[in-house]
This record gives structure tokens, C-alpha cells and sequence, in this order.
């Protein structure tokens, strides 16, 4: 059971942090040891892929979890946002915003939390009378009435439409200014995090494999371009660990626009989309893809050759004059028809996956 | 206008409402003739008087019998032994439902034996039960009891299982102890199932009231049945029915009252 140590309020220390956390399902190891430490007032995010750990941490850094092992000390007081707004039905939306406070002016603080999320006339509301967001934001005054050092948001806007998301994401920027509390916001949304986060984490296969500094003014808008080229950085990093490495345990081929692609070749076209159009595609074939059963696939030099020049934008010169060599091949066999290449295909394709991970973390340690 | 397109348009499905007032009186109309048909064939002696008394005939008995006072009298006792039974079968099922519902230990040792007996038709346990208690109150009494333990039992036991985690999880963050937990989110979380219980076991306990009482009964409705079964006053027969259904009709009644009061957060779910 991970020991869970309230420690002495102090300015300087850190109000959160987890030392070697460790948890597994069965035989599932979903943390593989967890180090992080969240400074007093700072607002880390936590992001990676579903199934990647992250709510499973936060739950553990929430004391909700008692099989964990490791070690967590929280300075001061936390207190939880989840996905869902879990309000229960059968109390009025002020009751449950004082849910289990004690003290004086109960009424007179829950009064003021709501008004700060803008819901003071909804007070006498049941939960089931809201909307989602109305409910999600009395789920944020529920969490803010007892003015906790550390806020831990698990996913907190992830249920809602686009637009309620976004004036959730400035409400929270605003609260945060206003109250200075520290928070660990885990998502999987990397605008969101860069919108929100003064810290990126990045947790894959149960590790924080980044830890990436976002060095951005306060009052951040996406179309920032700084804002843009991180997002870049991060997106492009991300997309090619998480392809190569897709690439080199499964089999599993994609469809997209037509092509049967291999997921190396999937994330070389989204490069390939990024530099001919912009940033904002680089997703685009990795979101509208389509996993089909493993096989041959017909486009061999086409992706590579894109990926290259996503590659060398990221400033990853060496990797990408190996790309280009690997490329050069693949065109030769295909105009060729070389019967050597031909056989040694599924292997160039493993080895371009290697090449497209090393070349995210690259990416990713250089953002 | 929409309106004549809609009625037009084939295969349309009105939305569900209430029925229209026509309807409503419409639906009147077989009740009332059956009523007046019973009535009239009694009147006409087409039906024996010692068979099926004339409907207006149970009324004036049943006039009678609350003028005197006997009616109030076994009425009472009636409501006396319904009421203990109730209780006592009540509360134990509430203190087993709880610790089975909310540890794991008592879940293990609780609910297997009350998972058997739940198979045990509780009105064929009269003999038993004769052997067990005799023919007193205490036999009423139990039955009773045992009609509505199981209800109440098994709707607390799933009224605390089926409550989110989640929610419990929530209070949790909110700095909720054991107790605090319990008083917030368990218990009311669980308490439509217990209402859903509650009205099941009244059911169940008018009906082993109906049976305990025609066993060696001195006063209650069941006995004014049997007594006057005796002398074929089939009019107090007929009337000792109608009290029966009365119960029952008005206990449920006041039941619902009393459950749409208690959650009306539920009433908020139900219009989204």
C-alpha cells in the first residue's frame, strides 16, 4: 500500500510528491514507478494515451487508491474534479457543494464558490437539472469551497462539447489566477495541456518519459505562434513514438484515403501532411485512419520520404539523413523492382519504426 | 399547419399522455354496469341473497357494523397485528439487509441462508409454525413478519449494492468519514429500493394477515369472515373482502405520498 504522508505546510516545498508509485492489475503492470513532484501554486498536466496510466496515478496521488505501492507526501490539502461531475442526485446543488464542510459560514463560502463559477442562482437546483457543464462547473465550486493547496483533475472537461470545454479551460485559468492553488490536470487533450499546464508530463507504458517545460506567457491562445511550434514539437514527438511503436509490436496495417499503410508509413504521411499544409493536419491521418488486418502494403517510398522532411523540420538532422537513405531504397525497389528489397521489406519497414521512435524522443527531449 | 400534417402523416406515434377526459369516463363504464349488473341480479333474485348479497346490501351492512362499533373494533386489531408484524419483520430485515449489503463478512454469512429460505413459500410454514408458536397473536404475528421480511431484505441488500462507487469514491474526496458516508450517500442513495421494499412487504403482510387470521382468530377482520361464514351471512363476508382491498388500496396510496415527498430529486431525472 503506498504510504500516504500528510507534511508540514512550508512555502518552499513542494505540495506534492510521489516517490517509485507503482501499480498493477494482475498481471497488468499499469505504473512501472512513477516519480513526480508538483511545486506549491504550479499547474503540471499530465498527458498520454488512453490506457496509459494516467487517471489510475491520480487516483493513487487522491488517496483512493490502497493497492498501490511507493510513497506520496501532499503538503497542505488536495481536493478532486473527475470526469463525471459525481454529484449526488439526491442533494441540492449547495448541498453538495458543502458536502462534508465544517466551520463557519458554511453557507457564506458555498454562496461564494458558486457565484465564482457563475451558478449562484442554480443553488436550489437538483444535479439531474443541469447541464453537463453546469454540473461539471458546481463540481469545480464543490472542489474550490475548501480551498485546497492541490486541485487534481482528472479529465475534468473531457465529457463536454467543444465550446463548454473551452470556457471551462478559461474559467479554470481565471480561478487559478485568482486562487493560486497548484494542479495536476490529467487529459489527453495536448492543446488543453499546453493551454492550461506551466509543465508537461508525459506518461506512456506506466513511465514519465518527458518532462517538457512549457515556457509560455500566462494568457496563452492557441494561435500563439510559440504556442504553435511546441505543439508541433509535442504533437509530432508523440504521433512517432506512439506509431513506431505501434509499428514494431503489431502486425496491424490502417486504411486511409485509399492507401493500406503500416503504421510507420501512417505516421510518415501525417509529416508529409504537416509540411505541405501546416500544423494542424499532422493529426488528421492519424485520427481518420482506419485498423485493418496485417499485410503487404502497396506505397512503400511515398511516406517515408514524407516523414523525412517532418523529421528534419524538427531540427533531427542525422536521423533524418538515415531516413533518407532508407527512403532512396525504397524508391529503388520500387521502380526496380529489386528482388533483395522486396523480401528484406518487412524488415526496413521494423527498422524504419526503431528510426521513428528514436526520432520522436528526440523531438520530444528538444521541445 | 403542422398539425394537420402530422395527423396525416401514416404510421405517426403520438407522444404518451395522460388519457383525454372522454377516455377517462370511458373507462368507467364497464365498472360501473358490472356493479349495477350485480346489483340489479340480487334485486331480482337471480342471485341467491346467501350466495352474493346486493352490493348496496354489504354497504348497509358495513353501516351497520361501523355504527356499532364492531367493524372499528376488529379493524383495529387487524391494523395492531399487521403494524407488529410489519416492525418486527421490518426492522430485522433492515438490520440483516444493511450488514449483508455493506460488509463483505456479513454478506458471506447473511445472505446464503437467506437466499434458501427465500425458496420456503412463508404461508405453507402454517403448520409448521402452529407446532412453533401455537394459535395465539404470536402466530399472526409472525406470519406477518416473515411476509414481509423478505421484500424489505432483498431491496435494502440491492439498494446498498447498486449504489455508484463512484459517488461513495466523491464524498470520499470531500473529506466524508464512515459515518458521514453513510448518512449522505448510502442511505439515500438506497432509499428508493427501500421504498420499492416496503411497499412489497405491506403488500405481502395483508396477505398473511388474511391467512393467520382465519386460523383460531378471536377478533380482526378474518375472524369476522369466518364467524360469519358460520352463520352465512355472506354480506360480511363480502365486506370483510372489501376492508381487505381497502387496506391495501389505501396503504399504498399513503406509501407513494409519503415516497414522492421523501425524493423529489428524483422527479428532476425524470423530466431530462
Amino acid at each position: 500500500m503506498a504510504s500516504r504522508t500528510a507534511g508540514h505546510l512550508n512555502r518552499a516545498a513542494p505540495v506534492l510528491t510521489a516517490h517509485a508509485v507503482r501499480r498493477a492489475f494482475g498481471p497488468t503492470v499499469v505504473l512501472a514507478g512513477v516519480d513526480l513532484s508538483i511545486a506549491r501554486a504550479e499547474v503540471v498536466a499530465l498527458l498520454g494515451g488512453s490506457g496509459s496510466g494516467k487517471s489510475t496515478l491520480l487516483r493513487i496521488l487522491a488517496g483512493l487508491d490502497g493497492e498501490a505501492s511507493g510513497s506520496t507526501v501532499l503538503h497542505g490539502t488536495a481536493a478532486v474534479v473527475f470526469q463525471e461531475h459525481r454529484l449526488l442526485p439526491w442533494k441540492r446543488v449547495a448541498d453538495n457543494v458543502g458536502l462534508g464542510l465544517s466551520g463557519t459560514d458554511v453557507a457564506g463560502r458555498v454562496r461564494r464558490a458558486l457565484a465564482e463559477v457563475g451558478l449562484s442562482e442554480r443553488h436550489r437546483a437538483w444535479p439531474a437539472e443541469l447541464s453537463g457543464g453546469q454540473a461539471q462547473r458546481v463540481a469545480v465550486a464543490r472542489a474550490l469551497v475548501r480551498e485546497p493547496d492541490l486541485l487534481l483533475l482528472d479529465e475534468p472537461f473531457g465529457a463536454l462539447d467543444a465550446l463548454t470545454r473551452l470556457r471551462m479551460q478559461i474559467l479554470l485559468r481565471r480561478l487559478r489566477a485568482e486562487h493560486g492553488f497548484a494542479a495536476l490536470l490529467v487529459t489527453h487533450d495536448v492543446e488543453e495541456a499546453l493551454l492550461l499546464a506551466d509543465r508537461i508530463l508525459l506518461l506512456d507504458e506506466g513511465r514519465i518519459v518527458a518532462d517538457l517545460p512549457v515556457d509560455l506567457a500566462p494568457t496563452r491562445t492557441p494561435d500563439d505562434p510559440a504556442f504553435g511550434a511546441l505543439r508541433r514539437h509535442l504533437v509530432g514527438g508523440v504521433l512517432l513514438v506512439a506509431f513506431g511503436l505501434w509499428r514494431l509490436l503489431s502486425e496491424r496495417h490502417f486504411r486511409w484515403a485509399g492507401m493500406r499503410l503500416s503504421a510507420a508509413q501512417l505516421a510518415g504521411w501525417s509529416f508529409l501532411m504537416s509540411s505541405a499544409h501546416g500544423a494542424g493536419l499532422m493529426l488528421l491521418p492519424a485520427l481518420v485512419a482506419e485498423p485493418v488486418p496485417g499485410g503487404h502494403s502497396g506505397h512503400l517510398a511515398a511516406a517515408p520520404v514524407g516523414a523525412l522532411s517532418g523529421l528534419a523540420a524538427a531540427g533531427v538532422h542525422t536521423v533524418a539523413m538515415l531516413g533518407t537513405a532508407l527512403a532512396v531504397a525504397m524508391l529503388v525497389y520500387q521502380v526496380l523492382g529489386v528482388g533483395v528489397l522486396r523480401r528484406a521489406w518487412f524488415n526496413v519497414d521494423r527498422l524504419w519504426a526503431g528510426v521513428l521512435v528514436a526520432a520522436g524522443l528526440v523531438t520530444l527531449i528538444r521541445a | 399547419m403542422s398539425r394537420t400534417t402530422l395527423a396525416e402523416a401514416p404510421g405517426a406515434v403520438a407522444a404518451p399522455r395522460r388519457p383525454r377526459p372522454a377516455r377517462r369516463w370511458l373507462r368507467l363504464v364497464s365498472p360501473v354496469t358490472l356493479v349495477l349488473g350485480w346489483e340489479l341480479a340480487a334485486r331480482t333474485g337471480l342471485l341467491a341473497p346467501e350466495k352474493l348479497p346486493a352490493p348496496t346490501d354489504v354497504l348497509a351492512t358495513g353501516w351497520r357494523l361501523t355504527r356499532d362499533g364492531t367493524l372499528a373494533i376488529h379493524l383495529l386489531d387487524s391494523l395492531t397485528r399487521a403494524g407488529a408484524g410489519l416492525l418486527i419483520g421490518g426492522l430485522l430485515a433492515l438490520v440483516l439487509g444493511t450488514v449483508a449489503g455493506l460488509l463483505r463478512l456479513g454478506d458471506d454469512l447473511v445472505d446464503p441462508p437467506v437466499q434458501m429460505a427465500r425458496m420456503l413459500p412463508h404461508l405453507g410454514l402454517v403448520p409448521l409454525l402452529i407446532i412453533w408458536v401455537g394459535i395465539g397473536e404470536s402466530l399472526k404475528i409472525s406470519l406477518v413478519a416473515l411476509g414481509a421480511f423478505f421484500p424489505i431484505y432483498f431491496n435494502t441488500y440491492a439498494g446498498i449494492r447498486d449504489i455508484d462507487e463512484r459517488l461513495v469514491e466523491a464524498a470520499r474526496t470531500c473529506g466524508l468519514g464512515q459515518a458521514a458516508r453513510l448518512r449522505h450517500v448510502v442511505l439515500p442513495g438506497a432509499l428508493p429500493s427501500l421504498f420499492l421494499g416496503l411497499r412489497l412487504a405491506i403488500g405481502a403482510a395483508w396477505l398473511s394477515l388474511v391467512v393467520g387470521e382465519q386460523v383460531n382468530a378471536q377478533t380482526g377482520i378474518g375472524f369476522l369472515m369466518m364467524e360469519a361464514r358460520e352463520f352465512s351471512q355472506t354480506d360480511v363476508v363480502v365486506l370483510g373482502l372489501l376492508v381487505y382491498a381497502l387496506l391495501g388500496l389505501i396503504s399504498d396510496l399513503a406509501l407513494r405520498v409519503v415516497e414522492r415527498r421523501m425524493l423529489t430529486w428524483r422527479r428532476g431525472l425524470r423530466a431530462t
